[in-house]
């Protein structure tokens, strides 16, 4: 059994962590995924066999890849927010349909 | 402000002195050398013709086959607005063959990256996406797309987006656009010798050209740069001379097209290309953007901007860049002149645009990486043969791509993203309305001065501001496109851009990606409470620096589309009272919008802010009131922070405990 800690500064919210779960988790050989969006952290307890570049790499698939977070006062970072990218729908009209259903609550 | 004052930009400003001590002759300089003709300036001469030029000099004169000074002003117009729409509109064209080579494999290097943005244009061009892989609808919709330009009846789809009440408002007015080309086309005919003589009908034209720009060409553009490229969403970068690196290899991508320019952003990342670099002495490859070329990688890739539209020719006066790498629109010729006195290359990659003197190599989808890899290089080997540089240390940080998309989800979260907050807010008063500030750069006013000051005053007066172009990386240089710049927000405006976690300036992408501001419009005005059209809407549309003829496309295709429109510097038309009318009062009987030319930004201001007022009133909206809202969290909250320095006893969960008037 072994443990790794890796930072992912791009976990900051509840669906990156539902995202880097299911990336771990897909991993062969890990056991439990400690996950922490306010510390942009995740500590993986796994088998031996698993290294930490593996973890990284899965990771990194994901669109959580490891590293140190950047400030954005220093150099720029490339970072937009993955989550959404992977995850939000791109509509731009609004919805009638939920439009009718919200009722007088959303009728001006 | 200094008489000959050029710029409030300091980096621009070194980089003049500089020039002034290499004898390097720039815009700013041409433009006190060519004075504008004042015939031609306000639009009275009239070239269509062999029996002229005519130039008509007093009111009541005709030309030769007797066309009249507002025919003459009206065709001119026209004429411009048209070469703006096709500008655009060609654009979007080269991304649908882009995007139907990506999905066929017929373009290596290019993939659909945003196959949710795919399907939901799908859907809007009416095309099957259940039980489709992505490529063979990305087939379809690159077809489809491509058959709206050349369409010959009907109406072209996206038209749908509109509001009802818009899409009726064009209907009878039968400028409702057939197809993209179509309606350009049509403007070339009319405004030839001899044809459509009657002001008014040429205008109408030009309405129906502009909205198959601003709905058709260059919102396929927009959405199909972003299947390809992927839907921007916020990220942090810098711009301004000063992301020139003096130990890299520079590359400057400037233009517009983010085909070539995102082959190029991989290129060099790529780690054999950096060694390469490392081998003639630079310690890496440094890209930056200019223009709207930048605007398209600074919002995908993060790649950094050197500036705006007049910064192409103060970037090569650094000495530090190794290739000035161009495609479309927006191009000094004065660059390659510029460029002969360092050894910066200038290099053309546009099957659409060469320049005498620049190396050209051309741009072909079908082996897109290689070229770039080859255009990459050349500026590597260039490296060694630098000479003296001099860098501006200025440079800012900003947060651009705020696409439709992405204001939505900020506004209403994944599931029930809508923009509903934001009309909220501008019923509520928080917000007294939206302004659009657009456009470029022009020399013949002092570079970026109206931009920062109107977008200044919006803020002050709650105003919440959009902005694509080189007008958005102007703000950006002054540090408006990020949450620093709350500090110049009124109370209101500072609460919901607080709230909600935006700068009180939104990037909103390149200047095709105007378009996005019209889905934002047409959403605003379906989602309820301001209206039924875009007419009802406080909002305004600004280009306080414009100097090009798409300029005057996306002006167009905002008043038809039943914005306020008003452009600084000068009016094309001020040589006819009777064209002047047409589009401002005219227009505005007809579509909603209006059309005006207003020099003095101060007066701008006030313009805008009037009009919003009367939208305002018109909707039955409270009057805005800017000690209404703002700070009231915060006082609270304050009050709570008090009261325990002072050692009562007060909850954690409520204000009890907190005796302060201020509860």
């Amino acid at each position: 059994m072994a443990v790794s800690t890796l930072p992912v500064p791009s976990m900051y919210a509840d669906h990156h962590v539902t995202a880097v779960r299911r990336a771990l988790e897909e991993v062969a050989g890990v056991q439990e995924i400690q996950t922490s969006a306010a510390f942009k952290e995740v500590t993986v307890k796994h088998s031996k066999e698993v290294t930490k570049e593996a973890l990284a790499e899965a990771l990194g698939k994901a669109g959580y890849p490891v590293g140190q977070e950047k400030s954005p006062q220093g150099e720029p970072s490339c970072f937009g927010d993955p989550g959404w990218y992977e995850c939000a729908p791109r509509c731009i009209k609004t919805d009638t349909v939920d439009l009718e259903m919200s009722g007088d609550f959303r009728r001006y | 402000m200094a008489k000959n004052r050029k710029t409030i930009d300091p980096a621009a400003e070194a980089m003049l002195s500089r020039a002034a001590e290499l004898g390097v002759t720039t815009a700013f300089q041409r433009v006190d050398e060519m004075k504008p003709c004042p015939i031609g300036s306000q639009g009275l001469c009239c070239k269509n013709c062999a029996m002229g030029p005519c130039r008509l000099t007093k009111e009541g004169q005709v030309g030769i086959c007797g066309a009249t000074v507002e025919t003459i002003a009206a065709r001119n117009l026209a004429r411009a607005i048209a070469a703006g729409a096709a500008a655009h509109s060609d654009h979007g064209r080269d991304l649908c063959f882009v995007l139907h080579g990506a999905a066929t494999g017929e373009a290596p290097g290019y993939r659909i990256r945003d196959e949710f943005k795919l399907r939901e244009v799908a859907r809007d061009l009416g095309i099957a996406t259940e039980g489709r892989s992505k490529e063979e609808i990305a087939v379809d919709v690159a077809e489809k797309a491509l058959a709206e330009f050349g369409k010959q009846s009907g109406e072209i789809l996206y038209l749908s987006r509109a509001p009802k009440k818009r899409q009726e408002i064009w209907r009878e007015l039968k400028i409702a656009p057939r197809g993209v080309d179509r309606e350009i086309v049509e403007i070339l005919h009319r405004t030839h010798m001899g044809n459509d003589q009657d002001a008014e009908h040429i205008l109408d034209q030009s309405m129906r050209a502009a909205l198959g720009d601003g709905w058709g060409g260059s919102m396929l553009a927009t959405d199909i740069s972003d299947i390809l490229f992927g839907t921007p969403n916020p990220l942090v970068t810098q711009v301004n001379l000063g992301v020139l690196k003096d130990d890299e290899v520079n590359i400057i991508i400037h233009g517009h097209e983010p085909t070539l320019s995102e082959m190029i952003v991989a290129a060099a990342r790529d780690p054999e290309m950096i060694e390469y670099a490392k081998s003639k002495g630079a310690k890496g490859i440094n890209l930056a953007g200019i223009c709207c070329t930048s605007n398209e990688t600074l919002m995908r890739q993060g790649v950094p901007s050197a500036g705006n539209f007049l910064h192409q020719e103060l970037a090569v006066l650094t000495g530090a860049v190794e290739a000035m790498v161009v495609d479309i629109q927006c191009i000094f010729q004065g660059l390659v002149g510029v460029a002969e006195d360092f050894h910066t290359l200038v290099i053309t990659t546009s099957p659409k645009a060469k320049i005498t003197g620049a190396t050209h190599m051309e741009f072909d989808e079908h082996r897109a990486p290689q070229i770039a890899r080859e255009i990459v290089k050349a500026a590597v080997d260039n490296y060694p043969n630098r000479g003296p540089v001099f860098i501006p240390a200025d440079k800012e940080n900003l947060v651009p791509g705020f696409s439709h998309e992405y204001i939505r989800y900020m506004l209403g979260g994944y599931y029930r993203g809508s923009l509903r907050p934001l009309n909220d807010a501008i019923m509520a008063g928080r917000l007294r309305g939206v302004a659009g500030v657009v456009g470029c750069n022009n020399p013949r006013v002092v570079q970026d001065e109206a931009h920062f000051d109107l977008v200044k005053g919006f803020l002050e007066n709650d105003v919440l501001v959009v902005q694509t172009g080189c007008g958005a990386l102007c703000s950006a240089k002054y540090g408006l496109l990020q949450g620093e710049a709350m500090r110049y927000a009124g109370p209101g405006l500072r609460e919901i851009c607080e709230t909600v976690g935006i700068p009180p300036v939104l990037h909103m992408g390149s200047c095709v990606d105007n378009s996005r501001i019209l889905t934002v419009l047409a959403e605003m005005a379906t989602e309820g409470g301001l209206g039924e059209d875009i007419s009802d809407i406080p909002g305004v549309g600004i280009a306080p620096e414009w100097m090009s003829e798409k300029a005057l496309s996306i002006g167009t295709y905002f008043v038809a589309s039943g914005a306020y429109v008003l452009f600084g510097v000068k009016s094309p038309v001020e040589g006819s009272e009777t064209v002047t009318d047409i589009i401002g009062r005219g227009w505005e009987s007809k579509v909603g919008g209006k059309l005006e030319f207003e020099p003095d930004p101060a007066k701008i201001l006030q313009k805008s802010l009037d009009h919003i007022d009367k939208k305002r009133a018109a909707l039955g909206l409270p009057q805005y009131d800017p000690t209404r809202f703002g700070e009231s969290g915060d006082r609270r909250w304050n009050a709570w922070l008090k009261a325990q320095r002072e050692g009562a006893k007060v909850s954690p969960y409520s204000m009890a405990g907190v005796t302060s008037d201020e509860t």
